[in-house]
């Protein structure tokens, strides 16, 4: 059994805001774990307390209680600090600095030696975008020029765990592509990634394993694929001239039926769209679109909010 | 041996951040202040008084600049770093809070360092065009400013370190005139009449005072300049040595204070 390069374990941040010290629960209790190899995604709308338990994992704030591990070590251990790069949220650096500058400082922090400084510096800014902005001091950074900046500067010791805080933010398509290659590429090295979003697709295909996290609670912890199966899929289909039995059945089954004019929507179950597809041609209906609905966090959470009070009922 | 590249890095990183954001000019500019006004001066006193006024003025200049720039650089250090927002990429990495408390101490005590030597600079060339000799006391006094300044900017870290940083300048600015005065409050305790005589109730205000307070009229040579007293090289090395006491303290107590911090 190989054992978690991070392993967080009832998880608890409380916040004191204001001279009347208002508590604020940023995160209430989660546990979790990420082992070695795996692409792992931190879900979680605005304000779930993903950014506050990162924060945690890198030590720069501390636990109203529970544990924190980094390779079994505490988060403030420097063997730990040594495996882990991390790219913040708000990825604001010294902006005096060029982007071979910031990395040739950082790469002192992590004991490499020059000779090898240069060399890393050198491929990772191909690597990330920034090969033809080495001169230009990092101020005159776009947004997604310095979460580019960032993601090398997470890299630069070469970690074994990379931790990004909503790497995807304030890029454009391409970027967003081509950093999902980064992360795809990371694997393939054998590193372990660990990212957070809001964004259900960015993290479906890319993740193994993710956790799910509302309100500083944990919503679900599991593979990626189970998660997928309990998410309910539905398909959309368009289509002209279909028979009204036809329609009646979709109804008495659960489905949505929609008329806009001649043309119909139908919303089904995903196991269900196979079969009614088939029909619809054998009734010699036009197709104009099938489209599978995939669901939005939000909705997801209103759903599995409403499954929880049916439970506690 | 690593701890203390990771320091050196941040340190230079920190004197490397005051240099790119021109902050030398401005020491220029505080430099071509000395020397004109002090110029100015001493044309306005009769001939006689000249060598003393650019003397005293000169030893003045550097020491308030001094303190006005370790102030405001001190509460300023890590502040701008929460401001900006590159604390937590930093902090983030193989390095120690205390290392990185450190390494912003050293650099800016390298700012201060090349403050105090232009300043002194523009001071001697005074000197030289009012035809007064420089003596190697003039040195011994800029040495002693810069031991000085030294443990006003770690007080001001100390401050910053918990305190916004108009609250800490002012701290500061407080501990650094209060400073001053504990040698007389000193002399006041032990002596057989006056404040502490008619007021024997604020005696033990007085005596946590002397106590607690860095005696920072150890550092401040203007009088024996003046009456042509010598300065000792031991008085020099011992003042310094005191001086590094107190920064060891205050910048553990900082550390102490740091370790605990929350970086949201
Ligand atoms: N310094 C702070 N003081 C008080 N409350 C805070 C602080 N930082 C975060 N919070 C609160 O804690 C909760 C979680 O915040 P956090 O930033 O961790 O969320 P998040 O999941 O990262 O959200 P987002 O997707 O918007 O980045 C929020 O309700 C937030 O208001
Ligand atoms: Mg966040």
């Amino acid at each position: 059994m190989t054992s978690p390069v991070l392993k967080v374990e009832e998880l608890k941040k409380t916040f004191k805001v204001g001279f009347a010290r208002k508590v604020v629960d940023a995160v209430r209790g989660i546990s979790f774990a990420v082992e070695p190899g795996e692409i792992f995604g931190f879900l979680g709308p605005n304000g779930a307390g993903k950014t506050t338990t990162i924060k945690t994992v890198m030590d720069l704030i501390r636990p109203t209680s529970g544990r924190v591990s980094l390779f079994g070590k505490p988060p403030g251990d420097m063997d730990a600090r040594l495996r882990v790069g991390y790219l913040p949220e708000q990825p604001y650096f010294y902006d005096y600095l060029k982007p071979s500058e910031l990395l040739e400082f950082f790469g002192k922090l992590y004991g490499i030696d020059s000779a090898e400084r240069k060399r890393r510096i050198d491929r990772l800014l191909d690597r990330v975008g920034l090969g033809h902005a080495k001169d230009r001091t990092l101020r005159r950074f776009s947004k997604g020029m310095l979460q580019r900046a960032g993601l090398a500067q997470a890299l630069i010791g070469n970690p074994d765990l990379v931790i990004l805080d909503e790497p995807l933010s304030g890029l454009d398509p391409i970027g967003r592509k081509e950093l999902k290659d980064v992360i795809s590429n990371l694997r393939t090295e054998g590193k372990t990634v660990f990212f957070s979003s809001h964004i259900l697709a960015d993290i479906e295909l890319l993740c193994d394993k993710i956790v799910i996290i509302d309100k500083g609670k944990l919503r679900f912890f599991g593979s990626t694929r189970d998660f997928l199966k309990t998410g309910r899929s539905e398909v959309e289909i368009v289509a002209a001239g279909v028979p009204e039995e036809l329609l009646a059945r979709v109804t008495s089954e659960g489905g949505a039926v929609d008329r806009f004019g001649n043309r119909t929507k139908i919303v089904v179950a995903g196991e269900r769209s196979h079969e009614l597809v088939k029909a619809l041609l054998a009734a010699g209906a036009d197709l104009d679109a099938v489209v599978p609905r995939t669901e939005g966090l939000e909705e997801l959470f209103v759903r599995m909010a409403g499954k929880s009070e049916e439970a506690a009922r | 041996m690593n701890s203390l590249i990771r320091i050196l890095a941040v340190a230079s990183n920190t004197f490397r951040e005051s240099a790119r954001q021109r902050a030398f000019i401005g020491l220029l500019l505080g430099a071509l202040i000395l020397v004109f006004s002090s110029l100015l001066v001493s044309e306005l006193v009769v001939y006689d008084q000249q060598r003393r006024v650019v003397q005293d003025f000169g030893l003045f200049f550097i020491s308030f600049a001094g303190v006005v720039i370790a102030v405001i650089v001190g509460v300023l250090l890590v502040y701008k770093e929460l401001e900006r927002k590159t604390i937590y990429s930093l902090l983030s990495k193989p390095l120690f809070r205390y290392e990185f408390l450190l390494g912003k101490y050293i650099g800016m005590l390298l700012v201060l360092l090349i403050g105090t030597v232009v300043l002194s600079g523009a001071w001697f060339l005074v000197l030289f065009v009012r035809d007064v000799p420089v003596r190697l006391v003039f040195l011994k006094a800029v040495l002693l400013i810069f031991g000085e300044l030294s443990i006003v900017s770690a007080v001001a870290i100390l401050f910053s370190s918990f305190s916004t940083p108009v609250l800490s300048g002012i701290f500061t600015f407080g501990i650094f005139v209060v400073g001053r005065q504990v040698y007389f409050i000193d002399e006041l305790l032990t002596a057989s009449k006056g404040l502490f005589v008619t007021a024997p109730q604020i005696r033990p205000l007085g005596e946590a005072v002397t106590r607690i307070f860095p005696d920072l009229s150890l550092f401040d040579v203007a009088r024996e300049i003046l009456l042509e007293v010598e300065v000792s090289w031991l008085y020099v090395a011992q003042s310094l040595a005191y001086a590094l006491c107190y920064v060891v303290i205050l910048i553990a107590l900082a550390t102490l204070v740091f370790q605990r911090r929350d970086f949201v």
